[in-house]
This record gives structure tokens, C-alpha cells and sequence, in this order.
């Protein structure tokens, strides 16, 4: 079936299964030209230490600048994988980059990291007839996304930035993003990349509200933790919205039947991550006492994913590839519905390469539970040519 | 469900209120400014859309870019050809390099032509042209052009250059930023243009000096103009002739004083004047216009007005107002003169309007003196009569007494002579006492009323049938029950002076009739008599005080007021008074009065006012009465009767009147109620004490106990209930005293020493008492 896809032409793809990092690093980086490579792009699984992958990849890369982070699972040309080292290498002929590393997330210093940013930025200047886009890579656990992203929507408001939270399998323990040869959490990885190819950005979920509205009534909005919803303990009321037990709840359960924020006729999902001892519920995305919102009815899923990868009708042919920035919790339902085969498929045959993130990002909003993607295109054939 | 509907209603209740406190608080915090991270979250959301929104705007506008490349490069071909066909020539300058230009700009200037190339800085380009060879001049210098080229962009201002070329071409060179960038230049020949405008200007100045010439010769007044430094400049002949100098005084470039010193030369104008000039000069300069009028030799008068002109000269007018100043001012002068005539006529006026004043005032003054005198005149003509009237009462007694005396004696005849003439001089004052009532100012001096004339007729028949009779007069009367509107009193005197009249007029055999006949409305009172007449001219005058008919003097006859008296009754009483006479044959007296509805039956009357025999003229009657008002009418209404009546207000007067007549009253009339403690009946017993005489007596009274008519019958009195009706009170009288009389004699029969109630008996037929 892979033989049926071809490789896409504008980015080099390595992947390997090999339980030891430095194996795993050898055998991905065999098939790329590192004299060419304008910066690689490592999606580490979560098995590795992050550490000893990041020093095994700073080892062979010889020079070649390596970002990535660590996953909760990765987008390889297979489709959905779990133990596979991933990397991305992007060509000199049709990328350039810098980045910066931004640091600490927690505490937040909005006009800290507004100031680098627009250093950051100004620094890089513009070639003429490329294309620029931003890549946000961040900690997957300091719960700083929305500030961060929203943060530097504001300072870099021309420039599209697409990201995902860094993973740590379904553990949610550590995770850690690469920069310069170094494993770093509480931080965040921003790439600003200059292209030849043309690109779109892509999003979406696979939920409609469902009517009942609820109200958080207690919250920590700093640890996104909700603890009552319409002055219930939050995980009694949940259970009792969703229709089973306290007991029975479950991460495939909050798959499921994540909790939709409405806004200028969208909605947002803003995904559970787990229950607490004292029946409160943890969030993903930031949430804050007072908001009114629904749960979330699933759609059906497969159909969802090829409808939102389908480009057709917004661009003149399909895209070389897909960076894909994929919510860990879909993922799971997908599994949950034993639909991961089919998933896989439509991943690869769109060539959707990427990995499984705690969490999306795009036009400055952090978001739980959907597909955030950037679509490269072949650039058009008289500049090609000429 | 928001709510667990299983939840116990409390619990639900304590939730609603959690969400709603939730809820609340959060609308409140989006005000807030503070980070927060769904703050930040929802600011990207915001942000998101506008984004959005932007990125289609960029789209549409990438879209627009490109059709606008393509449209541009068509428009570009399509200006150069554009450039090709103009007449002008063109050059487009961006960024101070010559980018477009056509042949035509190019060609202009053979020399110039050579370094045209796209490329070409403004500056080097406009160095080119103003030293080429073909360049002769231009009406701008060569760095006013360039300096304009580095002005910044004001699409408004465009330089225009006027440039000469060698054999007489023109051309324009109008320069135009279009924008900031952007320099278009347009080169345009008007080579005939200017050859034309030459020629048409030449042609046109030569009519316009013709032109002015002309309309200077014309104008009605006398014009000269100066140049600025006072220069004569151009003159038409009027101003010449006006001033009266010769030509070569005012030839072109003569200078002003020259002309003023000729005009002071000639006498024309005076030393002062000359001054004036000159400060007339400063004004004008100072000013720009001035205006004078000029008296020159006294007998000719100039209005000179002078205005600047742009060149700094000026032009003079001169006018001849002479005549115009002479009309003026003889104008003035009727002005004047009819002013002061009016002025005179107003003050002749205010003059008699004031003597008109003062005489109304002296006229009302001698109206107030006149209606003074009058007034005090009719006052003191009553008082007079009044107090002339005493002494002949008193004197009639006397002449009374003396005739008993006398009545043998030869002096019989000559007493009776005298009681005549105090008779007449008694009714002569009744008679002034009338008119003086009826001439006083008093409005009241009359009162009519519904009036009988019956009684009227009756009571003057039988008071002057005896007087006719002595007389040998025949008196008959035609009764009458006709009423009218006038005043008893005064209708009754004016009958009786008529009747009374005509009995004296008419000789011994004649007759007097009198009576009343209805005419319409009106009842006429006529008094015939066969005496001797009134002539014409006479029948006016005999109305008029002591008037006498023809030459008649007897002295008894020779009461002139009776008519009189008359004539202001009717007068006042509106009565119609006529007389119809002819001499020796008789006259004909009639008064018209106004017929009323009568509302008494005139048979009650009339029967008391029958002839009894005796005349009531003998009578004397004490009235005794303490209302001023009764008196006074009670005691008119008894003289009317005839009889004599002493009116006392009160006991003692009474007492006193009685003893001064020195014999009893006739009959006594008393009011019960008088002032003080005494009653009327008192009185009527004290009077007859005084004369030891049963007086008969009528006691009136409003008092109707039945003890007064039993006191009255022990006393001999007949009692009247008030009101008394006059015509029985007569009758009562007349009654009275004739059975008196009849009782009287026949005890004068007994005891003949009674002598005194003969004496009253026989007393004057008028005695009259004075009245207050």
C-alpha cells in the first residue's frame, strides 16, 4: 500500500523503530543528505529519555541545527506510531530558519518573552518572493500555551505560527522541547521559517455542541483545574452529563466527550486530561470560572479527517505534505474505536508527517482534540522554471 | 440539564445560586486588563478574526495588482500613440528624469533635439533650451523654471513660460506636476496668436484714443485731466470755455499752477482762493477724491470735483451751477418768507384764540353776576310782598272796623274807597309774590299733577259773582268734568286773574262767561267777555307787567300783573296761552292744556262747592297745626277758598294772633297732636276763654281712640280722622259757622251787648295773614 504513495519532494523523511537512541538516531539520519539539510526536525517518543536523545541527535547531526520535542506518539509515513524516532529534514534550497529558545514559560513573563520575540524577529530579515511561517514547539506541561501563543500572535500578528505542546506518551509526567543540542522543559521552541513553497494552514475537530449548556462554577485557572460545574463537584457532574459513573471515568472517556467553548459561532474544545483525588477535573487548555460550556458530541471521525486534509478546493493540486500537529486524545479514541488503521492510512496517503501533542496551536489560540496542520505546496511552475 | 433534577430542591436552589455568582463575576472580569490565561486566549480569538478578515482583504488587493499591471502596460502603449497625434508637445518627467516625450517636444528645437533621450535630467534639459540657438527671450528667468521643478507637489499651481524663438515663433511652455514624482511639460506654439493679439492691440489702442476723445468733447460738463505731477494732460473745449482761458494756457503739459496762476492773473480768482487750491490738492491726494463749489467774481458759482486717477494723475469737472445756485437760493428765500407769514398767522391766532377765552370768561362771569342778581332780586321781591302784606292785613282790619263805625256817616262812602285800594294793593302783592315765586330758579316752582277743573271753575264763579255783580257784570260759567295735568294752585289763580281781568274790562251790562270744551286731546279753558277790547298791536303786550289796554287809567282797574302771572304759569306748565280781541267788541283769553283720565268723581266735590249764600270770604279760621307742611298747605288751600286764615305753628302763636285780630276766629281748626303737653283741644278751649265764646271748632286727628271722640263731644269740638278730605271740610266749616251765626244772633237778640262776633262777621272779605 505505501508503494502506491509517493515521497513527498520538498522534505526528507527518516524514521526508526530501534529502542536505543543512538541507534534509533543512526538509522533515521541514513537516509538524509545532511550537507543539503537546512534544519531537522526530531518527534521523539516517549520511551526515550529525552536527554540522551537530544545529545545522540546533536552528536550525528554534525552541525545541522536539530529541533523537536518529545511526544505522546508520532505521525511517520506509516501514520500513527508509537515507539518511532521521526525526523523532518528541510532542504537549504527551499528553507531557511532561525530560532530562539523561549525560556522560563513558568512564570510567564508576557513582556519578557514579547521582547525576544520581537528581537527574534527583526533580526531575521525577509527575502524577497518567499514565504514565512512561524513553528511553536513548547512544554506540553507548564500550561503556559495560551499565554505564550497569544502572546506572540500579538508581536509577530503578520507572520502564521502552527504549533503543538510537546508529549510524554499518555504519562503526562515530563516533557521537553530541543534546542541547540539540548532537552529543555519550561520552555518553548519558536522556528521561523522562510520557504519557497507556498503553504496553507489547515485545523479542525470532529465534535458539535451538544445543547445543555454548563457552568464552571470553581476553578483554578492557573492549574486548569475545574472543580465544580454547576455547583457540583466537576467530576460527579461530568459523570452524570456524560452518563456513567464517577468510577468509570477514563482518558477514553474524556476522548470522548471533551468540553466545547463557544465563540463567534466556533467552537473551541478544551480537552480533560484527568480526574484529581478530590473529584475535580484537569483540563488541557485554559479554562476560568464563570464559562458557560457544552460537551462535545463526536462526529464521525474518518470522515472528519479526509473532509479537513482534503485541500482540493482551496488550492490548485494537493500538497507536497502535511506537518501535522495531532491531539494525543484523538488519537486514543481513534484507538478506543479501533479505527487507527484507517486513520493511517488517510494520514499517509496525504502525507501527513508529525506527531501526537498535548495539545494544538494555531493563530494564537491554544486548543485541545483537534488536527492542526501546514500544508506545503509545490511553488508555482513559472518561478520553478524560470 | 443544567441542574440534577434528582437533587433535592435545596441543593438545587444553593447550585443555581453558585452558577449565577459564577457567571457574574466572570461578566465582571471582562472588563478586566489583567492576564489571564483565557484572557490571552480569547484576546487570540479576536485577533484570529481580524486576521482573517486582513487576509482577504490581501487576496482581493493581490488581484487587483495584477489586473492593474497589465491594464497599465495598455495604457502606456495607448499614451504614446495618444502623444504621437497631439498637436503640442509633450514630456513627462519622473523623478526629474525625462521618461516620455513625443515628437513634436522633441522637434521644436533642432538643437536641443539632438540630447533628447529618455533618462534626461530636468535641469540639463531646460539648460539646452534656453541657450539653443533658436532662443531669442522669455517672459520668465531660467532659475524661476528650475526652482519651480524642486517645489514640492501642488496639483493647483502650473508655471506657464512665454518663449520667443528666432523669426518671430512663439511658443508656451506650461510646466504641471501631476504628482509628487511626476513633471509634465507642454510645449504649445502661438506663434499667431501673438501675431494677431500684436496686431488687434495696435488697432485697438488707436480706437480706444479716438474713442476717448470723442466721449471727452461730449460730456456735459467741463473735464480736464492731469498727469501726477500735476501736468495738463487732455482737456475738451466746455472746460476751456467754462474757465475762460486761452487755448495755449491749457496746452498738453501746461503745468497746474500755470492755469491757476493765469486764472489769479485775470482777476478771475482771489488770493484766498488760490490758497484753497492748493489745500483742495492735498485732499485730494490725500482722499482720492474731492469737491468743491467755487464763487468766481460774485455773480458765477462752479462745482469742481475731483477724483484720482490709477496713474497717479487725477481729472477735474467743472461745472456751471450759476443758475442752479440762483434758483436755490431764491427758493430759500420764498421758503423763508412763508415761513414768517405763517409764523404771523399762527401768532394773530394763538392772540384771538386767547381774547376769545377772556371774553367766555367775562361772559360767564356776567352770566353768574346776572343769575345772582335775579336770584336775589326774586328773593328780596318775596321777602317784600311778604312783609308788605302784614301791615295791610292789619290795616284791612282797621278799615273793617271803621266801616261798622262809619256805615251811616258820610265817611261811608270814602271808607269804602279805601278798603277797595288796600283790596287792590293786597292782590297786587299776591300777585308779585306769584310772579317772584314762578320767575325763581327753583326747578319745583311748579308741580303738575292731575288736576279737576270742576272745583276750579266752581269755587272762581262763586268768588267773583259778587265782585260782578257790584260791577253790574253779568258772570256765567259752563261747568266742566273734565281732568287735566297741571298745577292746581297756579291754574286756579290763573283762571281767576282772567275772569277777575275780564270783569274789570267790561263795562256795567256786559257779560263774562267762562268754561272749558275738549279739542282732541286737549281740554281748552276759554274766558269770553263783550269788554272793551284789546287792539292788535296791544295783544302782545298786555302780558307784560303793569301793561295797560288803550288809555284807560281808572286807578282800581290798574292791575297790570294779573296777566302777567298768567302768561309764566302756562309758560312754566306748558299750557298753550292765546287771546283773540277786537276792540269795543270783547276778548276771547283760552288756555290748552292737556286732557287726563280723571280719577276722581267730580260730584263729590261739587256739591260742597255749591253757592250756600254766604260767601266764605267773611270767615276767619285759626289753623293750628304744628307740621310746618300741613300749615302751609291747609292754609293755601283755605285763602284759595277765600277765606282769611292765621296759621300758627304752635298754642302761644295762636293765642297771640288771636288776641292781636282783638276778636274771635270765625272757626278754629286744631291738629290734637301738637308740640309740647298741650293738645288741640286745649287750645280750642284757651282761645274760647280768651273771648269768652264757644268758637266753633274741628279738632283733625290721626289718633282714632274712641276717648277722643267722647272728649271732643264734652268739648264741643267735631273731631276729623285724618286724612281730611278738603271738600268735606269746607262743608263742615261753612256748617259750622253758619249755625254759630244763627245761634249768635239769637242771643244778640237776648243780650245785645255782643257786639264783637258782628264785628268778625262783617271783617274783610281778604283778610290774609303773612307766612314764614
Amino acid at each position: 500500500m505505501r508503494d502506491e504513495i509517493s515521497a513527498p519532494k520538498f522534505v526528507g523523511v527518516g524514521r526508526s523503530a530501534s529502542s536505543d537512541p543512538n541507534l534509533a538516531v543512526a538509522e533515521a539520519l541514513a537516509g538524509i543528505d545532511l550537507h543539503a539539510t537546512c534544519f531537522v526536525l526530531a518527534f521523539i517518543p516517549a520511551h526515550f529519555c529525552a536527554h540522551r536523545a537530544a545529545a545522540a541527535l546533536q552528536g550525528a547531526a554534525r552541525g545541522t541545527p536539530v529541533f523537536g520535542c518529545t511526544t505522546a506518539g508520532q505521525i511517520s509515513g506509516r501514520g500513527y506510531e508509537t515507539h518511532a524516532l521521526v525526523l523532518l529534514a528541510f532542504s537549504k534550497e527551499n528553507f531557511r530558519c532561525a530560532s530562539v529558545l523561549l525560556e522560563p514559560l513558568r512564570p510567564f513573563n508576557a513582556t519578557e518573552i514579547a521582547a525576544q520575540a520581537r528581537q527574534f524577529s527583526k533580526r531575521f530579515r525577509p527575502t524577497a518572493g518567499w514565504n514565512r511561517l512561524g513553528l511553536i514547539l513548547s512544554d506540553g506541561l507548564c500550561k503556559q500555551e495560551d499565554f505564550l501563543v497569544s502572546t506572540l500572535e500579538a508581536i509577530l500578528h503578520d507572520l502564521p505560527i502552527f504549533g503543538g505542546s510537546a508529549g510524554d506518551g499518555l504519562r503526562f509526567d515530563a516533557t521537553f522541547v530541543l534546542h541547540n543540542g539540548q532537552a529543555h522543559s519550561n520552555a518553548a521552541v519558536l522556528l521561523l521559517l522562510e520557504t519557497r513553497l507556498s503553504f496553507q494552514g489547515l485545523g479542525f475537530d470532529h465534535f458539535l455542541s451538544k445543547d445543555d449548556p454548563m457552568v464552571i462554577t470553581k476553578a483554578d485557572q492557573d492549574e486548569r483545574l475545574v472543580y465544580e460545574i454547576n455547583g457540583t463537584p466537576a467530576a460527579i457532574e461530568y459523570a452524570r452529563l456524560v452518563g456513567c459513573s464517577v468510577e468509570a471515568l477514563s482518558p477514553q472517556v474524556f476522548a470522548e466527550n471533551p468540553l466545547l467553548l463557544e465563540h463567534n459561532q466556533r467552537h473551541y474544545v478544551r480537552a480533560i486530561s484527568d480526574t484529581t483525588d478530590d473529584q475535580a477535573l484537569a483540563f488541557l487548555a485554559a479554562i476560568e470560572e464563570g464559562l458557560v460550556m457544552t460537551l462535545g458530541r463526536g462526529r464521525e471521525i474518518l470522515a472528519t479527517l479526509a473532509a479537513g486534509l482534503d485541500l482540493s478546493a482551496k488550492s490548485a493540486g494537493p500538497p507536497d505534505f502535511i506537518l501535522g500537529f495531532d491531539c494525543v486524545l484523538r488519537k486514543l479514541e481513534i484507538e478506543q474505536k479501533r479505527l487507527d488503521t484507517a486513520v493511517s492510512r488517510i494520514l499517509r496517503q496525504n502525507r501527513v508527517f508529525g506527531f501526537s501533542t498535548y495539545g494544538e496551536q494555531q493563530s494564537g489560540v491554544h486548543m485541545n482534540q483537534t488536527f492542526v496542520g501546514v500544508a506545503f505546496f509545490e511553488p508555482a511552475q513559472t518561478t520553478y522554471f524560470g | 440539564m443544567m441542574i440534577n433534577p434528582a437533587d433535592p430542591p435545596q441543593t438545587q436552589v444553593e447550585k443555581q445560586a453558585k452558577i449565577i455568582d459564577a457567571l457574574i463575576q466572570r461578566a465582571n472580569r471582562q472588563r478586566d486588563v489583567g492576564p489571564s490565561a483565557f484572557q490571552a486566549f480569547q484576546n487570540a480569538l479576536e485577533l484570529k478574526r481580524q486576521v482573517v478578515a486582513q487576509s482577504r482583504d490581501l487576496e482581493q488587493a493581490a488581484h487587483e495588482l495584477e489586473s492593474a499591471h497589465f491594464e497599465r502596460e495598455h495604457i502606456r502603449r495607448a499614451l504614446s500613440e495618444a502623444l504621437s497625434s497631439m498637436e503640442e508637445g509633450f514630456a513627462l518627467f519622473s523623478d526629474g528624469l525625462l521618461d516620455l516625450f513625443n515628437d513634436q517636444f522633441a522637434n521644436v528645437l533642432t538643437d536641443v533635439a539632438e540630447v533628447m533621450r529618455a533618462g534626461l535630467p530636468l535641469e540639463v534639459f531646460l539648460d539646452h533650451l534656453w541657450s539653443s540657438t533658436h532662443f531669442v527671450s522669455s517672459d520668465r528667468d531660467l532659475a524661476s523654471v528650475k526652482a519651480y521643478g524642486g517645489q514640492p507637489l501642488d496639483v493647483a499651481s502650473t508655471l506657464s513660460a512665454v518663449i520667443e524663438l528666432r523669426d518671430d515663433l512663439w511658443f508656451q511652455l506650461n510646466i504641471q506636476k501631476t504628482t509628487s514624482a511626476n513633471l509634465v511639460l507642454l510645449l504649445t506654439e502661438i506663434t499667431q496668436l501673438v501675431r494677431r493679439n500684436r496686431a488687434e492691440k495696435a488697432t485697438l489702442i488707436d480706437r480706444q484714443a479716438d474713442y476717448l476723445q470723442a466721449v471727452f468733447q461730449n460730456i456735459s460738463a467741463g473735464v480736464c485731466t492731469f498727469s501726477a505731477d500735476d501736468t495738463v494732460m487732455m482737456y475738451n473745449n466746455l472746460f476751456r470755455e467754462t474757465l475762460g482761458v486761452p487755448e495755449h494756457v491749457l496746452a498738453t503739459g501746461s503745468r497746474m499752477e500755470g492755469v491757476i496762476g493765469y486764472l489769479f492773473r485775470c482777476g478771475r480768482i482771489q488770493t484766498e482762493q488760490v490758497e484753497e487750491v492748493y489745500a483742495w490738492r492735498r485732499q485730494l491726494r490725500a482722499k482720492g477724491r474731492a469737491q468743491n463749489r467755487v464763487r468766481v467774481r460774485s455773480d458765477l458759482v462752479f462745482d469742481v470735483q475731483a477724483n484720482t486717477l490709477p496713474d497717479g494723475g487725477f481729472v477735474v469737472e467743472l461745472k456751471d451751477v450759476t443758475l442752479e445756485a440762483r434758483n436755490k437760493e431764491l427758493l430759500e428765500n420764498r421758503v423763508m418768507e412763508r415761513t414768517a407769514e405763517l409764523t404771523r398767522a399762527n401768532e394773530k391766532l394763538v392772540r384771538e384764540y386767547d381774547e376769545k377765552a377772556r371774553v367766555e370768561e367775562e361772559l360767564r362771569l356776567a352770566k353768574e353776576r346776572a343769575e345772582a342778581a335775579v336770584s336775589s332780586k326774586t328773593r328780596f321781591l318775596a321777602a317784600a310782598s311778604h312783609d308788605l302784606l302784614q301791615p295791610i292785613n292789619a290795616a284791612k282790619l282797621l278799615i273793617s272796623t271803621l266801616r261798622q263805625t262809619t256805615s251811616d256817616t258820610p265817611h261811608a262812602a270814602m271808607v269804602e274807597r279805601l278798603e277797595g285800594a288796600f283790596g287792590s294793593a293786597e292782590q297786587l302783592l299776591h300777585s308779585l309774590l306769584d310772579l317772584s315765586r314762578l320767575e325763581s330758579p327753583d326747578p319745583d316752582a311748579v308741580s303738575p299733577t292731575e288736576v279737576s277743573l270742576s272745583p276750579i271753575l266752581e269755587g272762581v264763579h262763586a268768588d267773583q259773582t259778587l265782585v260782578a255783580r257790584k260791577k253790574g257784570v253779568t258772570l256765567d260759567m259752563v261747568p266742566s268734568s273734565a281732568f287735566v295735568r297741571s298745577d292746581p294752585i297756579y291754574l286756579l289763580r290763573s283762571v281767576q286773574n282772567l275772569v277777575v281781568n275780564a270783569i274789570q274790562y267790561t263795562e256795567p251790562g256786559g257779560r263774562v262767561l267762562f268754561g272749558c270744551r275738549r279739542r282732541g286731546d286737549q281740554a281748552i279753558l276759554e274766558v269770553w267777555d263783550t269788554g272793551v277790547g284789546i287792539a292788535r298791536k296791544d295783544q302782545q303786550r298786555i302780558f307784560e307787567e303793569f301793561a295797560r289796554v288803550g288809555d284807560d287809567t281808572t286807578p282800581d282797574s290798574g292791575l297790570g300783573l294779573g296777566l302777567s302771572v298768567v302768561d309764566r304759569a302756562c309758560r312754566l306748565l306748558g299750557h298753550g296761552l292765546s287771546v283773540r280781541s277786537a276792540p269795543r267788541r270783547g276778548s276771547v283769553f283760552s288756555i290748552a292744556m292737556e286732557c287726563v283720565a280723571g280719577t276722581h268723581r267730580p260730584k263729590e266735590i261739587s256739591d260742597d262747592l255749591m253757592p250756600t249764600g254766604s260767601t266764605a270770604s267773611d270767615y276767619i279760621v285759626l289753623v293750628i297745626e304744628n307740621d310746618l307742611a300741613v300749615l302751609d298747605s291747609m292754609t293755601l288751600w283755605l285763602e284759595q277758598w277765600g277765606v282769611a286764615v292765621l296759621p300758627a305753628q304752635s298754642i302761644e302763636l295762636a293765642l297771640e294772633m288771636a288776641r292781636d285780630i282783638g276778636m274771635p276766629p270765625d272757626v278754629i281748626l286744631a291738629d290734637y297732636q301738637l308740640d309740647g303737653p298741650k293738645t288741640g283741644v286745649d287750645a280750642i278751649r284757651m282761645v274760647r276763654e280768651m273771648y269768652d265764646v264757644n268758637v266753633p271748632a274741628l279738632l283733625i286727628t290721626a289718633n282714632r281712640q274712641k276717648s277722643l271722640w267722647r272728649e271732643g263731644a264734652e268739648n264741643d269740638v267735631s273731631v276729623l280722622a285724618k286724612p281730611v278730605k278738603l271738600a268735606p271740610l269746607r262743608g263742615l266749616i261753612d256748617q259750622k259757622v253758619r249755625r254759630f251765626r244763627r245761634a249768635q244772633s239769637d242771643e244778640q237778640e237776648a243780650m245785645p251787648t255782643k257786639v264783637q262776633g258782628d264785628v268778625a262777621k262783617s271783617a274783610g272779605h281778604a283778610l290774609q295773614n303773612g307766612r314764614n
